[in-house]
């Protein structure tokens, strides 16, 4: 029995479909083994323990920080594509409209998930009908839009809860802006890597026999079973951001981007691009970036934790299992120029506040 | 023979899952998870503990009509990405963040009353053992008290000569967020104790300006090597 309705997304149209849909990337296959051969070599760094210690602890620490919420995210994203109906939520994004993305930019308020999460509930989002501008719009929303990083926001700046709200209206204007641009330019071509043709969706899911027991366990099965490929199909990309990440940590020394910021342009800049590489979890980077308190101004601050959660090297890699690559391209740079676009007005503002 | 090779892609997936499922039995049984991962962890992992067993038997009993095409044609590659991780867990045992990671994180000290909302309680008495958390976030409490503490040594051209910087990392999430806490030591013997030794500091909390940045010093009675601490980080309370 072939299961045409959970095409996963993960491959390239060249590939060798499966029987269960999924397929065989040669090129997938060849980066994935390219990696594994450059991720090994460290391990034979002999010379630099130091330099060991500090790259296998915070590469290890990483993905074990996202494991939980990944297995969170593919659990969620193989229930919604077992059980749910076309009704409630996954209407109103999927025929919302223009409304939409600015529901799917605060569906993180209701549900509180990490970026690492995300992704798996996104994919399946748009597996399940959901546009992909609507499901990009929670993606890049939902790690900020939410109650968790509200909070760890207001601690590590000491209470503030007005700067974590601001924190929260930045996120949410730039994910709803990116959703947009997303829309528009993606209106007449493919932005996923395979077609998300809509499987047949009945009101009440999937066609089965309902109402017995084993109908019910069947599908909760089915949906462990999805959930499993799921995570199978993005867990490398993780691996792979986490690794990459690690490495920049490992020797990056951050002093050296605090001597760069002499100005608030080039400072705010700079912290974005921290934010990238370091790819801290949204409910951890609020206390990175109050580190800098005393060397850098707020806006850059704010930078850093506006685009951390929307853009960072483990998210680009996990992207890469969703997308086609200019539709990152374009995510990427609108997300950049939006987040230092309003980063460059929240200075400003502060200054005046200040002057 | 097609349907052979889709089976034995989910066996692999499956073996995946399962060791996954055992290392992070490992890790919670003998704790060395709070090497990477807050205390409070222990919940998510064993969350994650649940659901992999469940992931892999799932695979497993799905019969060759629901393969794991997730693994690719090659799975031993994919089979090995999945597991890297876990070998550089294996390969950093007794490592923590020391010295190495300090010096790529010093972006300024002046940031431990932002944990305030938090803060530690005051520990009275003569010569109690604090932390440097407690330090720096009341150190006005300390402050021409003599107290003892404990951390790892670093020196580098910046510290002044016959001093050494105690410290340690504060951990709020994960080893990826880890920022320095510290406080200046001087003592006729500093030189005595080598970079990443973990010492107990006693001594009289006092201030001591460096170039722009202005740290807690500690004018040490006593200094002797101790070692490694169960929890080498320290784990700021959020709320």
């Amino acid at each position: 029995m072939m299961h045409r309705h959970e095409l996963p997304i993960g491959s390239e149209q060249s590939s060798t479909p499966t029987p269960s849909g999924s397929s065989f990337s040669p090129k997938r296959a060849l980066i994935e083994f390219a990696f594994l051969a450059f991720a090994l070599a460290p391990l034979f760094h002999f010379g630099n323990r130091a330099f060991l210690g500090t790259f296998s602890t915070v590469f290890a620490a990483i993905v074990l920080e996202a494991l939980p919420f990944m297995l969170i995210g593919s659990v969620v994203s193989g229930l919604l594509g077992e059980f749910a109906s076309q009704g409630g939520i996954l209407k109103v994004l999927s025929k919302g409209g223009a409304g939409a993305p600015f529901i799917a930019a605060a569906l993180g308020l209701l549900f509180p998930v990490c970026e690492c999460a995300i992704v798996p509930i996104a994919r399946k989002l748009m597996q399940k009908g959901v546009p992909p501008a609507v499901a990009l719009a929670f993606m890049l929303g939902g790690p900020i839009v939410n109650p968790i990083v509200f909070g760890s926001t207001a601690v590590a700046y000491g209470l503030s809860w007005d700067f974590a709200f601001l924190r929260l209206v930045f996120g949410y204007c730039t994910a709803v802006f990116v959703s947009f641009v997303f829309a528009l330019a993606f209106r007449n071509k493919r932005a996923l890597l395979l077609p998300l043709s809509p499987f047949p969706m009945h009101e009440n899911g999937p066609q089965r026999p309902s109402g017995t027991l084993a109908s019910y366990v069947g599908r909760a099965r089915s949906a462990l079973v999805h959930g499993a490929e799921d995570f199978l199909d993005m867990f490398p990309f993780l691996v792979m951001g986490a690794f990459m990440t690690a490495m920049v940590q490992s020797t990056l020394d951050r002093s050296f981007f605090v001597s760069l910021a002499a100005n608030p342009g080039v400072a705010i800049l700079l912290m974005m691009l921290l934010a990238v590489i370091l790819s801290i979890c949204s409910e951890a980077d609020a206390f990175v970036a109050a580190s800098f308190q005393v060397s850098l101004p707020l806006s850059a601050q704010m930078g850093f934790m506006v685009l951390g959660p929307m853009l960072d090297l483990k998210l680009i890699f996990m992207c890469l299992g969703v997308f086609r690559k200019r539709a990152i391209l374009l995510v990427a740079g609108t997300t950049l120029v939006a987040v230092f676009g309003l980063m460059l007005l929240f200075d400003a503002y502060v200054r005046w506040v200040l002057s | 023979m097609r349907e052979g090779v889709y089976s034995n892609r989910r066996w692999w997936a499956a073996g995946a899952y399962l060791v996954w499922a055992s290392a992070l039995l490992w890790l919670l049984l003998t704790g060395r998870y709070q090497a990477f991962l807050r205390p409070g962890f222990w919940a998510l992992l064993l969350w994650a503990l649940g659901v992999l067993p469940l992931f892999a038997a799932a695979l497993f009993w799905a019969g060759p009509s629901l393969p794991s095409g997730s693994m690719a044609a090659v799975p031993w590659i994919r089979l090995g990405v999945l597991v890297l991780p876990l070998i550089y867990v294996m390969a950093g045992q007794e490592q923590t963040l020391g010295s190495h990671a300090l010096k790529n994180r010093l972006s300024g000290p002046a940031f431990m009353e932002r944990f305030a909302g938090g803060g530690p309680a005051i520990v009275e008495g003569d010569n109690p053992l604090v932390t440097l958390l407690d330090i720096l976030q009341n150190f006005k409490a300390y402050e021409g008290r003599k107290i003892t503490t404990h951390g790892m040594v670093y020196r580098d051209e910046t510290v002044p000569p016959g001093h050494f910087l105690v410290f340690r990392f504060l951990i709020v999430c994960c080893a990826a967020d880890a920022l320095p806490a510290g406080a200046l030591v001087t003592h006729e013997e500093v030189d005595a104790f080598e970079q990443d030794a973990w010492v107990s500091v006693e001594g009289v909390v006092g201030l001591k300006t460096v170039g722009d940045l202005t740290f807690p010093l500690i004018q040490a009675e006593r200094i002797t090597k101790i070692d490694p601490p169960k929890d080498p980080y320290l784990f700021p309370r959020l709320f």
